[in-house]
């Protein structure tokens, strides 16, 4: 027998595992405060944002109804308007639409105040597109637009 | 001799250090909004004012996207110094506006004779037009202490597109015009209040009183023409 036996042999400590839940949720409570929701984006025209100097923050929490005026993919020159969700083929469509919008109080609540229309047009597009679109929301009384762009630096 | 147990580390405080991170970065995160131009469309009750030549600085753009200013060819970001001599420039100058003077007083006294206007024609358009603006210019003066001088109520950018002209270049038009205006709001804004336009939070009360006042001095009046062919 020697005499510098080691003896009886030390145990490791566990390592607490206490603490775990609190870095998995200080992750998520930052990742859910940092997300920014994508832009709703179209997937049924090719749009190239016009980039600008001053713009200001589109305010939170409004009810809006969004235009987009592009290119259809695969084709030169045919700029179309989608309204929402689909592709218009008359521009009175977009009267009708935000009239029957209208309707709903939610959106009547708000009408002359927090509800805007978004567009999102091409660089491309000719001003008689735009206009035409302008001249419909005139008829159905929305007068707020808001032109979505990037921001240059 | 026994030897002891290393005891078990504390992790106790773990979780408190998880919370400072926490909280730092919530504090420290800033949003990114989207970036957007706003615009309001004329109204069929909006009234109309008659323009007088000289109270007008007109834009155009044709259908190959050039731009006049005044009638003259000239070049996009020439419209930036245009829109600052608009709005800034020696009382009298000929081809620009001439001023109107605003102090505590003259505000008072205007909107005492509205009031009286007011009562005898209740539904009078541009009175009621007229009161709302000189209430807003008393709140200025209040906030500056003191009066300014400013363009007339009919005073205004007037923008002529083609149908054929391109959104690119209305946009970069309007920019070029927001552009210039801020800049005078921002100089305007450091020699009356010390810190520059863009750092004025309008969700705070004091703020939104100075922004008021700024504007007020500068305010935005951009108007587009229709339907005209330009040349």
């Amino acid at each position: 027998m020697s005499k510098f036996s080691k003896g009886k042999k030390r145990k490791d400590p566990a390592i607490s595992t206490a603490a775990l839940p609190d870095i998995v949720f200080m992750l998520l409570f930052f990742f859910m405060v940092t997300t920014v929701f994508k832009e709703k984006e179209s997937k049924k025209l090719e749009i190239d944002k016009v980039a600008i100097k001053e713009t200001i923050d589109l305010e939170k929490n409004i009810k809006a109804s969004y235009f987009w005026i592009g290119k259809v993919p695969g084709k030169v020159d045919d700029f179309r308007v989608q309204l929402d969700d689909d592709l218009i083929n008359d521009y009175s469509e977009i009267k009708d639409y935000l009239i029957e919008l209208r309707k709903n109080p939610e959106y009547s609540q708000v009408w002359g105040s927090r509800f805007f229309n978004v567009f999102k047009v091409d660089k491309k597009t000719e001003m008689r597109i735009v206009r035409k679109v302008h001249d419909e929301l005139k008829e159905a009384e929305a007068f707020k637009v808001v032109y979505s762009v990037n921001r240059e630096k | 001799m026994a030897r002891r147990d290393t005891p078990e580390i504390n992790a106790g405080s773990m979780a408190d250090i998880a919370f400072l991170l926490l909280i730092f970065f919530l504090i420290t995160t800033t949003m990114n909004l989207p970036q957007v131009h706003e615009e309001r469309l004329p109204q069929k009750s909006d009234v109309e004012f008659l323009l007088n030549e000289r109270n007008v600085l007109q834009i155009m753009a044709n259908k190959n996207d050039k731009i006049g200013i005044e009638g003259e060819f000239a070049d996009i970001s020439d419209i930036q110094n245009a829109v600052k001599k608009f709005y800034q420039h020696k009382d009298g100058t000929p081809n620009q506006p001439s001023y109107i003077e605003v102090t505590r007083k003259i505000c008072e006294d205007t909107l005492e004779s509205l009031e009286n206007a007011l009562n005898v024609y209740p539904d009078a358009p541009l009175f009621k037009i007229e009161q709302d603006a000189w209430k807003k210019r008393l709140d200025a003066c209040i906030a500056f202490g003191g009066g300014f001088q400013t363009l007339p109520n009919n005073a205004t950018v007037s923008i002529q597109l083609d149908n054929s002209t391109t959104y690119v270049t209305y946009m970069s038009v309007l920019d070029q015009i927001m552009q210039g205006l801020n800049s005078l709001r921002d100089s305007l804004c450091k020699d009356k209040f010390g810190v520059s336009f863009e750092k004025l939070n309008d969700k705070v009360e004091i703020d939104k009183q100075k922004i008021s006042a700024i504007r007020q001095v500068y305010p935005k009046k951009i108007m587009k023409e229709k339907n005209r062919s330009v040349q």
